[in-house]
């Protein structure tokens, strides 16, 4: 009989596949001589195999966080609200933003830490050209001789030069990523407030007979009083028209345009119908039916995220870790599906670590959150 | 055997939750790429092929009709599948004879666990340095016994002797019985606990 050692030495360069041909055969044919060889051959593989898969297993990478980006790829649809104001006026669109980031492949070192967002945004020039804006302060001259001065603070704004060339036809576009925000004066010295995750399109400068601008996501206006030309934000197949001096407008929710007034005179207007509203109401327009209705509100939680906050009062859950995700990026994950509908109150500064706010959740509800990376967890 | 992670798993994706495939990757990610790694060895082709898989679970619904009492045999039997489907249109003759090898029934490999790697790690790495080199070598990096004695400095015959010395001390070790290597690393668990 042969030594254990040396069967084992056999078995061994038979399965890493040292073994010569006659080694090969040599090793089949003992395997296939008796039942207890084949049991033994299995048992050796088995550690064998142990030992290559403890080994290998150390050089398998991802984690679930990359994986569930891929799977949630498809699947996520941002939503978006909107309200409006007399001379302010808020407006939410939702849908938009299901397009995608690419999934980031970030090292494991590097978990990302949750931060607030900071003055960040993107402007498409009519050339083309982009500028990326953030805190640098610059002058930038459009084709038709606007001149746009960009403030260290995170503002652009629009000068009209006397002399005007191709008037109107400039078209400028701004563009806001998921946690940042951005505020710009248009040419007539009207003021805009973008949230994150936002667009707006707007003529460098304005001409005929109304003021029209195009906004994606959420934004509060404060128009420049000019009774010849009125203001209108054009968004979702809808429109919102300012009849007043200041407005702000925002659209979060999905399928719908809601429009809080703070001030002045505002109308929705979806084709021949128009819905005037009062300062304190809340218009809400339904893509689905071409529905509009309005309500008396409370015009602080639609309106504070504009002066620093962030005001949740009677909000869903859902609907609060909306507005956190997009301004925190935050990726937001329910346990207990009926946690979405847990109605909370409650303030933070926007430029807070959003954990004290989860902690003060957690001290009135149920809801227990889980921070891990960008990515929160609710369960009971 | 069926687990209660298997039920668990297959009742969270019936509901359509993510949770399900968070679970589902948690315990069967890591064995799976091991696994798709038998036949393709390549760990990085081997984790993009798994997670190919888990996605188009995802988005062709099929994870919605999975059942506990078959989860297990069902993904090693799939990976194993793809894996030779790329191998094979990759090269349709290579490794055809390592087929026959790895096709024993799934029950074997009911230790195909986190916490088995875990302690082979372990085990691995309270061996003499030289073996450790070595074993490293053959098994992680997929050097054949001359490449490592050249690299060594020393004779195959040694590399071989080192190695079959160091399979057998691990082999005291971890046992190569399923039932054994879990006891033994519930018991270790246990005297960490009582230290």
């Amino acid at each position: 009989m042969i030594e254990r050692d040396e069967i084992d030495e056999q078995l061994l360069r038979y399965l890493l596949k040292e073994s010569t041909p006659e080694e090969r055969r040599a090793v089949e044919e003992w395997v296939e001589r008796d039942e207890k060889n084949a049991a033994y051959f299995k048992r050796f593989q088995r550690l064998h195999l142990w030992i290559e898969w403890g080994m290998r297993a150390e050089m398998v990478k991802t984690s679930f966080e990359e994986l569930r980006r891929r799977l949630t790829r498809r699947r996520r649809m941002w939503t978006w609200t909107g309200v409006a104001a007399a001379a302010i006026l808020l407006l939410s669109v939702g849908g938009w933003l299901s397009q995608e980031r690419e999934p980031e492949r970030r090292p494991v070192a590097q978990l990302p830490v949750i931060e607030p967002g900071r003055p960040r945004a993107v402007l498409h020039l009519s050339s083309g050209e982009k500028v990326v804006m953030d805190t640098l302060a610059r002058e930038l001259t459009e084709q038709d001789g606007t001149a746009i001065r960009v403030s260290e603070d995170g503002n652009v704004a629009y000068e009209a030069q006397a002399e005007s060339r191709d008037t109107g036809r400039v078209m400028n576009r701004i563009e806001v990523p998921r946690g940042g925000e951005f505020s710009l004066e248009l040419a007539d010295g009207s003021q805009v407030w973008l949230n994150a995750e936002s667009e707006l399109r707007y003529p460098a400068r304005f001409s005929g007979d109304k003021r029209a601008v195009y906004l994606k996501g959420e934004a509060y206006f404060s128009v420049a009083t000019d009774s010849t030309r009125p203001f209108v934000v054009e968004v979702e197949g809808m429109s919102v028209r300012v009849y007043g001096t200041e407005f702000n407008v925002s659209t979060q929710q999905e399928g719908r345009v809601e429009t809080v007034l703070v001030r002045g005179a505002v109308g929705m207007r979806h084709g021949e119908e128009e819905m005037r509203l009062e300062p304190n109401q809340l218009g809400v327009f339904v893509k689905a039916d071409g529905s509009m209705r309005s309500q008396e509100v409370d015009v602080l939680p639609y309106v504070a995220w504009r002066t620093g906050d962030f005001v949740f009062k009677d909000e869903t859950l859902e609907s609060i870790m909306d507005k956190l995700a997009r301004w925190y990026d935050l990726e937001v994950f329910f346990q207990n599906g009926d946690l979405r509908d847990v109605r909370l109150s409650g303030n933070l500064k926007r430029y807070k670590d959003v954990r004290e706010l989860f902690r003060s959740f957690e001290k009135i509800s149920e809801a227990r959150f889980s921070v891990n990376g960008k990515t929160v967890v609710i369960g009971k | 055997m069926t687990s209660a992670k298997d039920f668990e798993i297959c009742s969270l994706l019936r509901k359509r939750k993510m949770e399900g495939m968070e679970l589902l990757f948690t315990s069967y990610y890591k064995p799976l790429v091991v696994w798709a790694d038998t036949f393709l060895r390549d760990v990085a082709c081997a984790e993009d092929l798994v997670q190919d898989f888990f996605l188009k679970l995802w988005e062709t619904g099929r994870f919605e009709r999975l059942l506990p009492e078959t989860l297990r045999s069902y993904l090693f039997t799939a990976v194993r599948n793809a894996a030779l489907n790329k191998l094979e249109k990759a090269d349709p003759l290579a490794n055809a004879c390592d087929v026959a090898l790895h096709d024993s029934p799934w029950e074997e490999y009911d230790s195909f666990t986190d916490d088995v790697f875990r302690r082979v790690e372990e085990e691995v790495g309270k061996l003499p340095a030289r073996s450790q080199e070595i074993i490293r070598g053959v098994y992680l990096r997929g050097k054949k016994y001359k490449e490592l004695a050249e690299e060594l400095g020393i004779s195959v015959a040694t590399v071989n002797s080192l190695l079959v010395s160091a399979l057998k001390r691990l082999r005291q070790t971890l046992g190569d019985d399923p039932v054994k290597l879990i006891q033994l690393f519930f018991l270790k668990k246990k005297s960490d606990l009582t230290q």
